[in-house]
Parts: structure tokens; C-alpha cells; sequence
């Protein structure tokens, strides 16, 4: 019997920007990204045909932001965010635009419900294909949402995001598992600005 | 290897529109099945392709497979490498060195003697045969269902002067209409209920390519692993072995995006003699040495005895 082994080489990068009233555009972070150990398992899944049997379970349509980051977690056994906003109403204040829901969250093998996950929603119309082989995920963190973050009273800048494949297990209800993560310099987010981030993951 | 065309298929997958899912006549395109491995080739250096059997054509007509054995009648076994090695420097028995570019197994030509059938890995003319010339029967790569008799000559110039050994051989592939004319090994996804049952003692349910995942726990980092499981059973070995050996593998995905443009709607069926499916390279493994390899133990014949092969692809995607 012969066994040969072949990987995968899936990378991306992401982009950070803030955009003011005015137009003006700064990038404040500019850096490739880590792909995780769920996107292995979300892609076996697939192509072993044990997951859903919906394709588009197996889509990134969902995100969430973290305020602990971590360079410890930047490696590629990561399954969750260090510290993910925690409720609705961290995600979009009183008038943010964010849509955000709870659901399950895949942590290696086990379907968390508590501390409730909570993600928000990346709009179909703004996943683009940029070329043959790499999809933009672009997620826009308008003015009015994730503003006066605290923990343990203490003002809490953004500094961590993780990208979510919606569903690969097929389960019900959804159970999604975190395929792409990154670390970013700290951003106290205020209603002067909302944060763009652009998110390009390469499938070869 | 994993190819650009593998990257392209998964960003068909990140990108195929949910709201499909609404439209009753499209929404089947959504079925993860039509998006998962659907095929295997198998190929060799693209010299091959007009070397070892696939160059004596005139008695391929006849209904025989004959090879030149460069090594003389005291070998009966086949080598590729001693037929590169009587015809060097001008045969140089290597495949093509993959690229991530590459969107078939073989990039170089990989057309019979007769210029036809160039599909960039091995062709099955035992189908071929139904719809194009019938004097193409035995030109490769696979046998018939049926049992064909194949010659062993030791004669280069006049190869039917110099028979010394010969035999049968048959398709476990085409006996059960697992490969179409073209010279894809359809996969059968696993099937844990009864199947076929190869006489290896090998339980290969369902058909000889299956797939699974190494193992589903609670760590992630050990879950992107997956392989895909192949045997080759001993009469597909020893034609392939006949016709050039094995030095390459490639695994395809459906190109569903194409088969919709082109008006190929779900269910994407498989088909030996019309397969209307359009495959996407989505992997390949090209190999320096033949696979299918075998040699004499003593006076007993090497290749008369070249049992079934089987082969694991592990493939981790991260």
C-alpha cells in the first residue's frame, strides 16, 4: 500500500481602515492573517461528505470582533477569540447597523451555548470574488456600533476578529466554527469613525 | 499538489449565491455532492503515450496488446524505465514536473500514435472503441470487461517475430462501468451498506475509490485530514503496467459553474459511455518511480502475478 500526503497552502490578508464622515480613509492595518484549524475541519467535512448537505453551510458568512487579541493566539490550533463581544448590544449600542444574532460556536469538537456566542452577519453582497481563486470579505463596522467597550471598567479597544463558517456539521441549530483569525493594534472605537475591514482569503 | 484550479473550486463554493436555494428549479445546485471529489485519472510521462503498447498499433487491430520487452525473453515482467533506458537519449520516461498551474494531470501532449485522444492522462479506448475508430480497441490504457490476450515480444523490429510469453487480462473498472471513455475513475462516495467486494479482502463498498476523514474527534487541528482511498485491482494494474506503469494521480472536483453554462443542469450523473460531466483538476501526485513495478521471483513471471494496488491520498487542508 502506498500513502502520500498533500496540504493545502489557504492564506489571507487583512485590512483595516478607518472612515470618517468626511470620505477620508486611513489604514491602520495592513497584515496577512491565520488560518485555523476549523478550516481544515470544515473542509473535511465537506469533501468527505459527513457535514451538511447544503453547500452553503459550509459559506464564511459571519464574524465577530474581540477585545482581549493575542499573538499567543495567532497559530493555527486557535478555535475561538480571546474575548468576543458579549452581547447585542456591545456589537450595535443603540443604533448601530451591524445585524447581530446568538448561535452555537464549535470549539474543537464541542457546541458551546455558554457565555452565549454572539456573531454578526457579513452580507451576501459583500463577499466578492476578486479573482479566480480568492474571495473579499468585506465587513463594515459602521459609526454608531461597538463604541465605549469596557471590561472590568476600564475602557476596551478592539483588537481581535475571527471569520465563521456558517455551518459545516449540518446540525441544527446552526453550529458554526471559526476559520480565520487575527490580531490588530488596539482601536478605541468611537461614533467618529467606522472601521473597515477587508478581508481576502486565498484558496491557493 | 494542490492546484489553482482546487483553489478556484473552493472560492466557487465561498461565493455561490445562498439565494439560490429559493428558486426551485436551481436550488439543487446547492447538494455538497456536487461539489466534492467526483473522479480520479491516472497518467504517466507523455512519451508513454506513443511507447510501451501504445506503439505497436498494427496488432492492437487484431485484438491482441502486445509490448516489447527491451529487457529480452528471460524477464517476464514489464519495466517502463528498461524501455527508456533501450530508447534513450530520445525517451526520457519522466512526467511533466507539476506546477500549480497545471489544469490536467499531464500538461505536455499525451495523444496516442494516431495523434487522437490527447486528454492528459490515461484514456479508456476499451469505450473509445464503441464511438471512434475501431481499430483503437487496445490502444490503452484499460482492458475490456472481458478477458483480451496480451503478447510480451522481445523482438524491437519485428515485434511479432519475437513472442515469448503471453496472457489475459480484464477490467475490474469497466466490468462494473466504473471509468468512462475518457478515463475517468468515477469516486463512490462511502457506503457502508453492501457492495462490491474485491478478492484482496479489502472491503472497498461501493466501488475501488472511496473517500473519508482520518478521524472526527474534539481537536480541530487533527480534523482537516481526509483521505481518499483508491485500489487498483490486478487486471487495470497489469494493462497500466503494459502500457507505460503509473507515475501520476489526479483528483477531480465537477467544474459545476462550466456544466450550468454549457446547459448541464442537476443531477450531474455519471455516465461510462456519454458522461457529460466536465471535471476541474483539483489535486495531482506525479511520481519518479513506477508505481505498478514488479518484478520475477525466480521463474515465476513478475508481471503474471502483479497484484491489485491500493493507494492512499492524504489530504489535509490546512
Amino acid at each position: 500500500m502506498f500513502t502520500f500526503y498533500e496540504n493545502n497552502n489557504i492564506h489571507g490578508h487583512l485590512t483595516i481602515s478607518k472612515l470618517y464622515p468626511t470620505g477620508n480613509e486611513d489604514v491602520v492595518f495592513d497584515d496577512h492573517n491565520i488560518i485555523v484549524s476549523g478550516m481544515g475541519f470544515g473542509l473535511a467535512y465537506l469533501f468527505s461528505l459527513l457535514g451538511s448537505q447544503t453547500i452553503t453551510d459550509y459559506q464564511i458568512d459571519r464574524f465577530q470582533l474581540g477585545v482581549s487579541g493575542s499573538t499567543a493566539a495567532e497559530v493555527s490550533s486557535t478555535f475561538q477569540l480571546s474575548s468576543p463581544l458579549s452581547s447585542i448590544s456591545e456589537y450595535v449600542g443603540n443604533s448601530g447597523d451591524l445585524y447581530v444574532f446568538s448561535a452555537i460556536q464549535l470549539k474543537n469538537g464541542v457546541n458551546v451555548t455558554s457565555p452565549t456566542p454572539y456573531f454578526s452577519k457579513i452580507p451576501f453582497s459583500k463577499v466578492t470574488r476578486i479573482n479566480e481563486s480568492s474571495v473579499r470579505y468585506t465587513i463594515v463596522v459602521d459609526q454608531e456600533s461597538c463604541n465605549n467597550l469596557t471590561r472590568l471598567g476600564q475602557s476596551a479597544p478592539l483588537n481581535e476578529i475571527g471569520l465563521f463558517m456558517k455551518n459545516p456539521k449540518g446540525v441544527s441549530p446552526e453550529a458554526s466554527v471559526l476559520v480565520a483569525y487575527r490580531k490588530f493594534s488596539n482601536i478605541i472605537k468611537t461614533s467618529d469613525f467606522a472601521l473597515v475591514f477587508r478581508w481576502t482569503i486565498s484558496f491557493s | 499538489m494542490f492546484v489553482n484550479t482546487g483553489g478556484q473550486h473552493l472560492a466557487d463554493i465561498m461565493t455561490i449565491n445562498p439565494g439560490l436555494s429559493a428558486i426551485p428549479s436551481a436550488s439543487s445546485i446547492l447538494d455538497t455532492s456536487n461539489f466534492s471529489f467526483q473522479a480520479l485519472t491516472f497518467g504517466k510521462d507523455p512519451g508513454g503515450y506513443v511507447r510501451h503498447a501504445h506503439a505497436v498499433t498494427n496488432l492492437s487491430a487484431q485484438g491482441y496488446i502486445l509490448v516489447v520487452n527491451y529487457e529480452g525473453s528471460t524477464v517476464s515482467s514489464y519495466h517502463s524505465s528498461a524501455t527508456a533506458s533501450a530508447l534513450y537519449p530520445n525517451y526520457k520516461l519522466m512526467p511533466t514536473p507539476p506546477s500549480p498551474y497545471d489544469t490536467r494531470l499531464e500538461q505536455n501532449s499525451t495523444a496516442n500514435p494516431f495523434g487522437t485522444y490527447d486528454y492528459g492522462h490515461n484514456p479508456n479506448t476499451a469505450i473509445l472503441s464503441f464511438t471512434g475508430p475501431p481499430t483503437n480497441t487496445l490502444l490503452g490504457c484499460y482492458p475490456p470487461a472481458s478477458p483480451v490476450t496480451y503478447w510480451f515480444s522481445n523482438n524491437p523490429v519485428n515485434p511479432s517475430a519475437g513472442f515469448y510469453m503471453s496472457g489475459t487480462v480484464s477490467s475490474f473498472f469497466n466490468l462494473y462501468n466504473l471509468i468512462d471513455s475518457s478515463g475517468y475513475l468515477t469516486i463512490n462516495s462511502v457506503n457502508a451498506s453492501a457492495g462490491r467486494v474485491l478478492s484482496t479482502g479489502s472491503d472497498w463498498s461501493g466501488g475501488p475509490v472511496r473517500y473519508e476523514p482520518v478521524q472526527f474527534g474534539t481537536n480541530h487541528a487533527l480534523d482537516g485530514l481526509m483521505q481518499v482511498k483508491m485500489f487498483i485491482a490486478s487486471g487495470d494494474a497489469a494493462c497500466m503496467a503494459l502500457f507505460g506503469g503509473l507515475y501520476s494521480i489526479g483528483l477531480y472536483c465537477l467544474d459545476v459553474p462550466a456544466m450550468v453554462r454549457s446547459g448541464i443542469n442537476p443531477p450531474f450523473s455519471f455516465s461510462t459511455l456519454n458522461n457529460r460531466r466536465i471535471y476541474r483538476l483539483f489535486a495531482k501526485k506525479v511520481f519518479v518511480k513506477d508505481l505498478l513495478y514488479q518484478k520475477d521471483n525466480g521463474t515465476t513471471s513478475g508481471f503474471k502475478t502483479i497484484p491489485g494496488i491500493s493507494i492512499n491520498l492524504d489530504l489535509r487542508f490546512i
